[in-house]
Protein backbone atom coordinates (compact mmCIF):
# COMPACT_ATOMS: atom_id res chain seq x y z
CA UNK A 1 0.00 0.00 0.00
CA UNK A 2 2.74 2.62 0.84
CA UNK A 3 4.98 1.65 -2.05
CA UNK A 4 1.46 2.14 -4.27
CA UNK A 5 0.78 5.50 -2.40
CA UNK A 6 4.35 6.51 -3.19
CA UNK A 7 3.96 5.44 -7.01
CA UNK A 8 1.23 7.43 -6.95
CA UNK A 9 2.40 10.72 -5.75
CA UNK A 10 5.65 10.21 -7.79
CA UNK A 11 3.28 9.56 -11.01
CA UNK A 12 1.38 12.60 -10.10
CA UNK A 13 4.43 14.81 -9.65
CA UNK A 14 5.11 13.43 -13.04
CA UNK A 15 1.88 14.54 -14.57
CA UNK A 16 2.24 17.99 -13.21
CA UNK A 17 6.37 18.54 -14.30
CA UNK A 18 5.79 17.38 -17.86
CA UNK A 19 2.93 18.85 -19.12
CA UNK A 20 3.53 21.55 -20.84
CA UNK A 21 0.42 24.16 -20.31
CA UNK A 22 -1.57 22.36 -17.97
CA UNK A 23 -5.24 20.97 -18.92
CA UNK A 24 -7.57 23.29 -17.63
CA UNK A 25 -10.74 21.56 -15.91
CA UNK A 26 -14.17 22.10 -17.44
CA UNK A 27 -16.40 24.98 -16.39
CA UNK A 28 -19.91 24.28 -16.21
CA UNK A 29 -20.78 26.00 -19.70
CA UNK A 30 -18.15 23.78 -20.93
CA UNK A 31 -19.58 20.98 -19.55
CA UNK A 32 -23.14 22.06 -20.52
CA UNK A 33 -22.02 22.65 -24.36
CA UNK A 34 -19.80 19.42 -24.45
CA UNK A 35 -22.24 17.41 -22.89
CA UNK A 36 -20.01 15.13 -21.03
CA UNK A 37 -19.38 15.13 -17.34
CA UNK A 38 -15.88 13.19 -16.69
CA UNK A 39 -15.91 12.11 -13.31
CA UNK A 40 -13.79 9.67 -11.38
CA UNK A 41 -14.14 7.15 -9.51
CA UNK A 42 -12.27 3.95 -7.98
CA UNK A 43 -13.09 0.84 -9.68
CA UNK A 44 -11.51 -1.28 -6.45
CA UNK A 45 -13.69 0.55 -3.64
CA UNK A 46 -16.74 -1.31 -3.35
CA UNK A 47 -19.66 -0.80 -2.46
CA UNK A 48 -18.50 2.97 -4.01
CA UNK A 49 -17.31 1.05 -7.35
CA UNK A 50 -16.19 -2.14 -8.36
CA UNK A 51 -16.63 -4.70 -11.49
CA UNK A 52 -19.87 -5.69 -12.26
CA UNK A 53 -20.29 -9.29 -14.05
CA UNK A 54 -20.35 -7.55 -17.23
CA UNK A 55 -16.90 -5.79 -16.57
CA UNK A 56 -18.75 -2.41 -15.92
CA UNK A 57 -17.86 -0.07 -13.30
CA UNK A 58 -20.37 -0.13 -10.81
CA UNK A 59 -21.33 0.94 -7.56
CA UNK A 60 -22.33 3.95 -5.02
CA UNK A 61 -20.41 6.62 -6.75
CA UNK A 62 -21.57 5.41 -10.22
CA UNK A 63 -24.91 5.77 -9.12
CA UNK A 64 -24.40 9.24 -7.88
CA UNK A 65 -22.41 10.11 -10.53
CA UNK A 66 -24.86 9.38 -13.29
CA UNK A 67 -27.55 11.05 -11.17
CA UNK A 68 -25.67 14.14 -11.77
CA UNK A 69 -25.35 13.92 -15.27
CA UNK A 70 -29.31 13.15 -16.17
CA UNK A 71 -29.64 16.49 -13.71
CA UNK A 72 -27.26 18.33 -15.78
CA UNK A 73 -28.80 16.61 -19.01
CA UNK A 74 -25.39 15.42 -20.02
CA UNK A 75 -23.59 12.00 -20.40
CA UNK A 76 -21.29 10.82 -18.52
CA UNK A 77 -17.91 9.47 -19.01
CA UNK A 78 -15.86 7.59 -15.98
CA UNK A 79 -12.54 7.63 -15.52
CA UNK A 80 -10.49 4.75 -13.55
CA UNK A 81 -9.00 5.97 -10.52
CA UNK A 82 -6.63 4.48 -7.25
CA UNK A 83 -6.91 6.39 -4.51
CA UNK A 84 -3.59 8.23 -5.16
CA UNK A 85 -4.67 9.88 -8.62
CA UNK A 86 -7.68 11.49 -7.38
CA UNK A 87 -6.12 14.92 -6.54
CA UNK A 88 -3.56 14.86 -9.30
CA UNK A 89 -6.49 14.16 -11.96
CA UNK A 90 -8.42 17.33 -10.93
CA UNK A 91 -5.43 19.25 -10.71
CA UNK A 92 -4.62 17.96 -14.42
CA UNK A 93 -8.07 18.56 -15.48
CA UNK A 94 -8.69 14.66 -16.33
CA UNK A 95 -11.60 14.44 -14.51
CA UNK A 96 -14.51 17.25 -13.84
CA UNK A 97 -15.68 15.77 -10.61
CA UNK A 98 -13.70 12.89 -8.51
CA UNK A 99 -15.07 10.37 -6.38
CA UNK A 100 -14.04 7.71 -4.15
CA UNK A 101 -14.79 8.65 -0.75
CA UNK A 102 -12.47 11.68 -1.01
CA UNK A 103 -12.19 12.77 2.51
CA UNK A 104 -12.39 16.51 3.00
CA UNK A 105 -8.88 18.16 4.45
CA UNK A 106 -7.36 20.83 5.32
CA UNK A 107 -4.38 20.04 3.05
CA UNK A 108 -6.28 19.00 0.23
CA UNK A 109 -8.47 21.96 0.39
CA UNK A 110 -5.24 24.00 -0.40
CA UNK A 111 -5.15 22.55 -3.69
CA UNK A 112 -8.60 21.45 -4.77
CA UNK A 113 -12.19 22.29 -3.90
CA UNK A 114 -14.49 19.89 -2.53
CA UNK A 115 -18.55 19.87 -2.30
CA UNK A 116 -20.91 19.61 0.33
CA UNK A 117 -20.34 16.51 1.74
CA UNK A 118 -22.42 12.99 0.35
CA UNK A 119 -21.07 10.05 2.64
CA UNK A 120 -19.06 10.12 6.10
CA UNK A 121 -16.48 7.71 7.25
CA UNK A 122 -16.04 7.15 11.00
CA UNK A 123 -15.11 4.27 13.30
CA UNK A 124 -17.99 2.07 14.78
CA UNK A 125 -18.42 -1.43 16.09
CA UNK A 126 -20.65 -4.28 14.58
CA UNK A 127 -21.88 -6.26 16.35
CA UNK A 128 -24.53 -8.97 17.04
CA UNK A 129 -27.81 -8.32 17.65
CA UNK A 130 -29.15 -10.72 20.57
CA UNK A 131 -24.96 -8.72 22.41
CA UNK A 132 -25.23 -6.90 25.58
CA UNK A 133 -23.15 -4.10 24.67
CA UNK A 134 -24.72 -0.74 24.52
CA UNK A 135 -21.67 1.78 24.04
CA UNK A 136 -18.46 1.62 23.01
CA UNK A 137 -16.70 1.61 26.13
CA UNK A 138 -18.67 -1.64 27.41
CA UNK A 139 -16.55 -2.55 24.80
CA UNK A 140 -13.33 -2.20 26.73
CA UNK A 141 -13.28 -5.22 28.73
CA UNK A 142 -11.58 -8.35 29.10
CA UNK A 143 -13.85 -10.87 28.39
CA UNK A 144 -14.43 -9.12 25.02
CA UNK A 145 -13.60 -10.44 21.98
CA UNK A 146 -12.73 -8.11 18.50
CA UNK A 147 -11.89 -8.92 15.15
CA UNK A 148 -9.95 -6.76 13.84
CA UNK A 149 -8.58 -6.90 10.09
CA UNK A 150 -4.67 -6.49 9.78
CA UNK A 151 -2.45 -3.24 8.55
CA UNK A 152 -5.84 -1.21 8.95
CA UNK A 153 -6.41 1.73 11.06
CA UNK A 154 -8.68 0.34 13.05
CA UNK A 155 -6.43 -1.41 15.01
CA UNK A 156 -4.57 1.16 16.21
CA UNK A 157 -7.62 2.43 17.51
CA UNK A 158 -8.50 -0.27 19.31
CA UNK A 159 -4.99 -0.16 20.88
CA UNK A 160 -5.37 3.17 22.38
CA UNK A 161 -9.58 2.72 22.87
CA UNK A 162 -10.74 -0.43 24.23
CA UNK A 163 -7.19 -1.93 25.52
CA UNK A 164 -8.67 -4.53 27.95
CA UNK A 165 -10.23 -6.47 24.73
CA UNK A 166 -8.59 -9.41 23.02
CA UNK A 167 -8.02 -8.98 19.19
CA UNK A 168 -8.01 -11.64 16.68
CA UNK A 169 -6.51 -9.88 13.45
CA UNK A 170 -7.59 -11.20 10.19
CA UNK A 171 -5.82 -10.50 6.33
CA UNK A 172 -8.70 -9.41 4.80
CA UNK A 173 -12.84 -8.33 5.37
CA UNK A 174 -14.54 -11.66 4.02
CA UNK A 175 -12.58 -13.63 6.60
CA UNK A 176 -13.11 -11.31 9.17
CA UNK A 177 -16.78 -11.20 8.88
CA UNK A 178 -17.30 -14.71 8.49
CA UNK A 179 -15.09 -15.41 11.79
CA UNK A 180 -17.24 -12.77 13.79
CA UNK A 181 -20.42 -14.25 12.34
CA UNK A 182 -19.29 -17.72 13.23
CA UNK A 183 -18.97 -16.49 16.72
CA UNK A 184 -15.05 -16.23 17.06
CA UNK A 185 -15.81 -12.53 18.65
CA UNK A 186 -17.92 -10.39 19.78
CA UNK A 187 -17.75 -7.41 17.67
CA UNK A 188 -15.58 -5.98 14.77
CA UNK A 189 -14.31 -2.09 15.30
CA UNK A 190 -14.19 -0.86 12.02
CA UNK A 191 -15.50 1.80 9.43
CA UNK A 192 -18.33 -0.61 9.89
CA UNK A 193 -20.71 0.91 6.42
CA UNK A 194 -18.41 -1.21 4.42
CA UNK A 195 -19.13 -4.23 6.22
CA UNK A 196 -22.83 -4.68 4.78
CA UNK A 197 -21.64 -6.18 1.77
CA UNK A 198 -20.77 -8.87 4.03
CA UNK A 199 -22.97 -9.03 6.77
CA UNK A 200 -25.96 -9.51 4.46
CA UNK A 201 -24.34 -13.29 3.23
CA UNK A 202 -25.06 -14.29 6.33
CA UNK A 203 -28.87 -14.57 8.71
CA UNK A 204 -27.62 -13.32 12.03
CA UNK A 205 -29.03 -9.93 12.62
CA UNK A 206 -26.41 -6.96 13.41
CA UNK A 207 -26.36 -4.10 15.27
CA UNK A 208 -23.85 -1.13 14.97
CA UNK A 209 -22.81 0.93 18.01
CA UNK A 210 -21.56 4.78 17.23
CA UNK A 211 -18.96 6.12 19.44
CA UNK A 212 -20.07 9.81 20.97
CA UNK A 213 -16.63 11.19 20.67
CA UNK A 214 -15.89 9.62 16.73
CA UNK A 215 -14.39 11.58 14.77
CA UNK A 216 -15.93 11.59 11.86
CA UNK A 217 -14.55 12.06 8.32
CA UNK A 218 -16.74 13.64 5.31
CA UNK A 219 -16.41 12.85 1.67
CA UNK A 220 -17.20 14.73 -0.83
CA UNK A 221 -17.50 15.65 -4.51
CA UNK A 222 -13.83 16.83 -5.60
CA UNK A 223 -13.36 19.22 -8.04
CA UNK A 224 -10.48 21.76 -9.49
CA UNK A 225 -9.39 24.55 -7.31
CA UNK A 226 -11.76 27.48 -8.26
CA UNK A 227 -14.46 25.47 -10.35
CA UNK A 228 -16.65 28.68 -8.84
CA UNK A 229 -19.92 27.52 -11.10
CA UNK A 230 -19.82 23.84 -10.83
CA UNK A 231 -19.69 23.75 -7.21
CA UNK A 232 -22.32 26.23 -6.46
CA UNK A 233 -24.76 23.65 -9.09
CA UNK A 234 -22.90 20.96 -7.27
CA UNK A 235 -23.53 22.00 -3.48
CA UNK A 236 -27.60 22.55 -5.02
CA UNK A 237 -28.01 19.63 -6.18
CA UNK A 238 -26.43 17.44 -3.74
CA UNK A 239 -28.98 19.60 -1.27
CA UNK A 240 -31.87 18.26 -3.37
CA UNK A 241 -30.40 14.55 -3.39
CA UNK A 242 -29.84 14.55 0.31
CA UNK A 243 -33.47 16.07 0.65
CA UNK A 244 -35.16 13.79 -1.56
CA UNK A 245 -33.98 10.79 -0.11
CA UNK A 246 -32.27 9.90 -2.96
CA UNK A 247 -28.47 9.96 -1.30
CA UNK A 248 -29.90 7.67 1.38
CA UNK A 249 -31.72 4.99 -0.83
CA UNK A 250 -28.59 4.58 -3.22
CA UNK A 251 -26.51 4.17 0.07
CA UNK A 252 -28.53 1.75 1.56
CA UNK A 253 -28.71 0.10 -1.55
CA UNK A 254 -25.09 -0.25 -1.72
CA UNK A 255 -24.01 -0.72 1.39
CA UNK A 256 -26.90 -2.62 3.26
CA UNK A 257 -27.02 -0.45 5.60
CA UNK A 258 -28.42 3.22 6.43
CA UNK A 259 -25.01 5.54 7.19
CA UNK A 260 -23.97 4.87 10.99
CA UNK A 261 -23.24 8.55 10.90
CA UNK A 262 -25.54 10.49 9.54
CA UNK A 263 -25.06 14.00 7.62
CA UNK A 264 -27.16 17.08 9.00
CA UNK A 265 -28.92 18.38 6.06
CA UNK A 266 -29.06 22.18 5.87
CA UNK A 267 -30.47 25.00 3.35
CA UNK A 268 -27.58 27.30 4.32
CA UNK A 269 -24.48 26.54 2.76
CA UNK B 1 16.11 6.67 -4.46
CA UNK B 2 17.63 4.77 -2.50
CA UNK B 3 16.25 2.97 0.85
CA UNK B 4 18.34 3.74 4.54
CA UNK B 5 18.00 0.32 6.54
CA UNK B 6 16.77 1.21 9.82
CA UNK B 7 17.39 -2.78 11.58
CA UNK B 8 17.34 -0.32 14.84
CA UNK B 9 13.29 0.33 14.43
CA UNK B 10 12.65 -2.85 14.59
CA UNK B 11 14.62 -3.93 17.44
CA UNK B 12 12.59 -2.99 20.25
CA UNK B 13 10.17 -5.49 18.66
CA UNK B 14 12.10 -8.78 18.57
CA UNK B 15 11.19 -10.21 21.80
CA UNK B 16 7.97 -10.16 20.35
CA UNK B 17 8.99 -12.05 17.06
CA UNK B 18 10.97 -14.63 19.28
CA UNK B 19 7.33 -15.67 20.92
CA UNK B 20 5.68 -15.65 17.62
CA UNK B 21 8.68 -18.36 16.82
CA UNK B 22 8.16 -20.26 20.00
CA UNK B 23 4.48 -20.56 18.71
CA UNK B 24 5.54 -21.61 15.21
CA UNK B 25 7.69 -24.26 17.14
CA UNK B 26 4.71 -25.43 19.12
CA UNK B 27 2.77 -25.74 15.92
CA UNK B 28 5.03 -27.80 14.01
CA UNK B 29 6.64 -29.81 16.93
CA UNK B 30 3.26 -31.12 18.04
CA UNK B 31 1.70 -31.44 14.39
CA UNK B 32 4.83 -33.64 13.18
CA UNK B 33 4.34 -35.78 16.57
CA UNK B 34 0.89 -35.89 15.65
CA UNK B 35 1.31 -36.90 12.38
CA UNK B 36 4.21 -39.37 13.56
CA UNK B 37 1.69 -41.49 15.22
CA UNK B 38 -0.88 -41.16 13.03
CA UNK B 39 1.42 -42.03 10.17
CA UNK B 40 3.15 -44.63 11.62
CA UNK B 41 -0.29 -46.33 12.74
CA UNK B 42 -1.49 -45.78 8.94
CA UNK B 43 1.62 -46.81 7.42
CA UNK B 44 1.65 -50.44 8.97
CA UNK B 45 -2.28 -50.68 7.90
CA UNK B 46 -1.03 -49.73 4.41
CA UNK B 47 1.53 -52.92 4.90
CA UNK B 48 -0.36 -55.36 6.42
CA UNK B 49 -3.52 -53.99 7.35
CA UNK B 50 -6.83 -55.64 6.13
CA UNK B 51 -7.41 -54.85 2.63
CA UNK B 52 -10.66 -52.15 3.35
CA UNK B 53 -8.59 -50.48 5.94
CA UNK B 54 -5.91 -50.29 3.54
CA UNK B 55 -7.87 -48.51 0.71
CA UNK B 56 -9.62 -46.11 3.33
CA UNK B 57 -5.56 -44.96 4.13
CA UNK B 58 -5.16 -44.88 0.42
CA UNK B 59 -7.75 -42.57 -0.24
CA UNK B 60 -7.19 -40.29 2.87
CA UNK B 61 -3.44 -40.08 1.70
CA UNK B 62 -4.67 -39.37 -1.54
CA UNK B 63 -7.14 -36.70 -0.54
CA UNK B 64 -4.61 -34.79 1.82
CA UNK B 65 -1.60 -34.43 -0.04
CA UNK B 66 -3.48 -33.79 -3.64
CA UNK B 67 -5.16 -30.72 -1.64
CA UNK B 68 -3.16 -27.58 -0.67
CA UNK B 69 -3.18 -27.61 3.33
CA UNK B 70 -4.39 -23.75 3.15
CA UNK B 71 -7.81 -25.12 1.62
CA UNK B 72 -7.65 -28.24 4.19
CA UNK B 73 -7.09 -25.28 7.62
CA UNK B 74 -9.77 -23.02 5.97
CA UNK B 75 -12.52 -26.08 5.60
CA UNK B 76 -11.82 -27.33 9.31
CA UNK B 77 -11.95 -23.56 10.44
CA UNK B 78 -14.75 -21.52 8.55
CA UNK B 79 -15.95 -24.55 7.01
CA UNK B 80 -16.92 -26.93 10.67
CA UNK B 81 -18.29 -24.12 12.72
CA UNK B 82 -21.04 -24.32 10.14
CA UNK B 83 -22.08 -27.61 11.19
CA UNK B 84 -21.42 -26.15 14.82
CA UNK B 85 -17.92 -27.10 15.64
CA UNK B 86 -15.46 -24.10 16.23
CA UNK B 87 -11.71 -24.90 17.27
CA UNK B 88 -10.09 -21.90 18.21
CA UNK B 89 -7.42 -20.67 15.68
CA UNK B 90 -5.06 -22.61 17.36
CA UNK B 91 -6.67 -25.75 17.27
CA UNK B 92 -8.08 -25.51 13.92
CA UNK B 93 -4.42 -24.92 12.32
CA UNK B 94 -2.94 -27.97 14.68
CA UNK B 95 -5.62 -30.04 13.47
CA UNK B 96 -5.15 -29.07 9.88
CA UNK B 97 -1.01 -29.01 10.00
CA UNK B 98 -1.61 -32.86 11.84
CA UNK B 99 -3.84 -34.16 9.48
CA UNK B 100 -1.58 -32.98 6.58
CA UNK B 101 1.22 -34.52 8.13
CA UNK B 102 -0.34 -37.37 8.76
CA UNK B 103 -0.94 -38.17 5.14
CA UNK B 104 2.62 -37.50 4.25
CA UNK B 105 4.45 -38.94 6.88
CA UNK B 106 2.49 -42.38 5.85
CA UNK B 107 3.96 -42.47 2.69
CA UNK B 108 7.12 -41.95 4.26
CA UNK B 109 7.01 -44.48 6.60
CA UNK B 110 5.47 -47.33 4.77
CA UNK B 111 8.40 -46.62 2.01
CA UNK B 112 10.66 -46.89 4.84
CA UNK B 113 9.27 -49.68 6.42
CA UNK B 114 9.27 -51.41 2.41
CA UNK B 115 13.23 -51.37 3.22
CA UNK B 116 13.44 -53.46 6.29
CA UNK B 117 14.39 -56.97 5.08
CA UNK B 118 12.84 -60.22 5.80
CA UNK B 119 15.95 -61.94 6.48
CA UNK B 120 16.11 -59.42 9.50
CA UNK B 121 12.85 -59.92 10.90
CA UNK B 122 13.20 -63.37 10.82
CA UNK B 123 16.68 -63.08 12.60
CA UNK B 124 14.60 -60.86 15.47
CA UNK B 125 12.35 -64.05 15.47
CA UNK B 126 15.05 -66.51 16.09
CA UNK B 127 16.79 -64.44 18.81
CA UNK B 128 13.62 -64.74 20.65
CA UNK B 129 12.72 -61.22 20.57
CA UNK B 130 8.62 -60.89 20.32
CA UNK B 131 7.15 -58.39 18.19
CA UNK B 132 7.52 -54.74 20.78
CA UNK B 133 11.26 -56.14 21.26
CA UNK B 134 11.69 -56.55 17.19
CA UNK B 135 9.70 -53.46 16.38
CA UNK B 136 11.71 -51.56 18.95
CA UNK B 137 15.73 -53.32 18.22
CA UNK B 138 14.91 -54.23 14.33
CA UNK B 139 11.83 -52.23 12.69
CA UNK B 140 12.56 -48.71 13.96
CA UNK B 141 16.52 -48.66 13.81
CA UNK B 142 16.26 -49.59 10.34
CA UNK B 143 13.16 -47.17 8.99
CA UNK B 144 14.51 -44.07 10.55
CA UNK B 145 17.88 -44.48 9.45
CA UNK B 146 16.48 -44.91 6.02
CA UNK B 147 13.68 -42.48 6.23
CA UNK B 148 15.88 -39.83 8.31
CA UNK B 149 16.22 -37.41 5.78
CA UNK B 150 12.79 -37.84 4.13
CA UNK B 151 11.33 -37.30 7.82
CA UNK B 152 14.02 -34.07 8.58
CA UNK B 153 12.71 -32.54 5.63
CA UNK B 154 8.82 -33.19 5.99
CA UNK B 155 9.45 -31.13 9.69
CA UNK B 156 11.54 -28.20 7.96
CA UNK B 157 8.43 -27.94 5.69
CA UNK B 158 5.85 -28.00 8.20
CA UNK B 159 7.80 -25.81 10.39
CA UNK B 160 8.28 -23.05 7.42
CA UNK B 161 3.93 -23.77 6.56
CA UNK B 162 3.05 -22.67 10.18
CA UNK B 163 3.48 -18.98 8.95
CA UNK B 164 0.07 -19.48 6.99
CA UNK B 165 -1.30 -20.08 10.50
CA UNK B 166 -1.31 -16.16 10.35
CA UNK B 167 -4.53 -16.01 8.29
CA UNK B 168 -6.47 -17.84 10.80
CA UNK B 169 -5.48 -15.42 13.48
CA UNK B 170 -2.90 -17.42 15.20
CA UNK B 171 -0.03 -14.54 16.16
CA UNK B 172 2.76 -17.16 14.85
CA UNK B 173 6.30 -15.72 13.87
CA UNK B 174 4.80 -14.80 10.46
CA UNK B 175 1.72 -13.17 11.76
CA UNK B 176 3.64 -10.93 14.25
CA UNK B 177 5.70 -9.84 11.08
CA UNK B 178 2.75 -8.76 9.44
CA UNK B 179 1.63 -6.76 12.43
CA UNK B 180 4.89 -5.18 12.68
CA UNK B 181 5.06 -4.28 9.46
CA UNK B 182 1.34 -2.71 9.42
CA UNK B 183 2.83 -0.21 11.92
CA UNK B 184 6.61 0.28 11.15
CA UNK B 185 6.14 0.06 7.09
CA UNK B 186 9.71 -1.52 7.70
CA UNK B 187 8.95 -4.54 5.72
CA UNK B 188 12.77 -5.16 4.42
CA UNK B 189 14.22 -5.48 8.20
CA UNK B 190 11.28 -7.04 9.56
CA UNK B 191 11.17 -9.44 6.52
CA UNK B 192 14.93 -10.51 6.57
CA UNK B 193 14.81 -10.75 10.30
CA UNK B 194 12.30 -13.47 10.47
CA UNK B 195 13.91 -14.93 8.01
CA UNK B 196 16.77 -15.44 9.71
CA UNK B 197 14.66 -16.60 12.93
CA UNK B 198 13.22 -19.43 10.28
CA UNK B 199 16.78 -20.34 9.50
CA UNK B 200 17.51 -20.74 13.41
CA UNK B 201 14.53 -22.36 13.60
CA UNK B 202 15.13 -25.34 10.89
CA UNK B 203 18.70 -25.32 12.01
CA UNK B 204 17.91 -26.22 15.50
CA UNK B 205 15.37 -28.56 14.89
CA UNK B 206 17.90 -30.60 11.88
CA UNK B 207 20.66 -31.02 14.58
CA UNK B 208 17.96 -32.15 17.42
CA UNK B 209 16.05 -34.58 15.09
CA UNK B 210 19.46 -35.75 13.67
CA UNK B 211 20.43 -36.22 17.49
CA UNK B 212 17.46 -37.70 18.39
CA UNK B 213 17.97 -40.46 15.31
CA UNK B 214 21.28 -41.24 16.59
CA UNK B 215 20.70 -41.43 20.11
CA UNK B 216 17.19 -43.70 20.28
CA UNK B 217 17.54 -45.50 17.05
CA UNK B 218 20.81 -45.80 16.47
CA UNK B 219 20.40 -44.07 12.55
CA UNK B 220 23.81 -43.36 11.14
CA UNK B 221 22.46 -40.01 10.52
CA UNK B 222 25.09 -36.87 10.27
CA UNK B 223 24.39 -34.18 12.47
CA UNK B 224 25.42 -31.36 10.07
Amino acid sequence: MGALTWIGRVAGLACLLAAPGLAQAHSLDEILSAKTLVVGINPNLPPLGSFSDTNQVQGFDVDIANKLGSMLGVKVQLVQVNSADRVPFLITGKADLMMGALTRTPARAQVIDFSLPIQTEAISALTKDSAPFKTMQDLNASNVKLIEVRGTTPVDYVKQNLPKAQVTLFDNYPDAVRAFEQGRGDAIVDVTDYLGTYTKQYPAKTRVIADKNAEVDYDAIGLAFGNEPLKAWLNVAIYELETDGFLNDTYKKWFGMAPVYPIPTTPYF
Amino acid sequence: MHYVLHYGQIAPYLPYLIGGMAISLALSVLSFIGGMVLGLFFAVIRNEGHPILSRLVRIYVAFFTNTPQLVQIYVIYFGLPDFGILFSPFAAVLIGMTLNAAAYLTEILRAGLGTVHAQELDAAETLGMNRLQTLRHVTLPHLFRVAMPALTNQYILMTLGTSMASIFGVEELTGRAFNINSTTFRSIEIFTTVAVLYVVVTFIATILLALVGRWAFRARVPVL
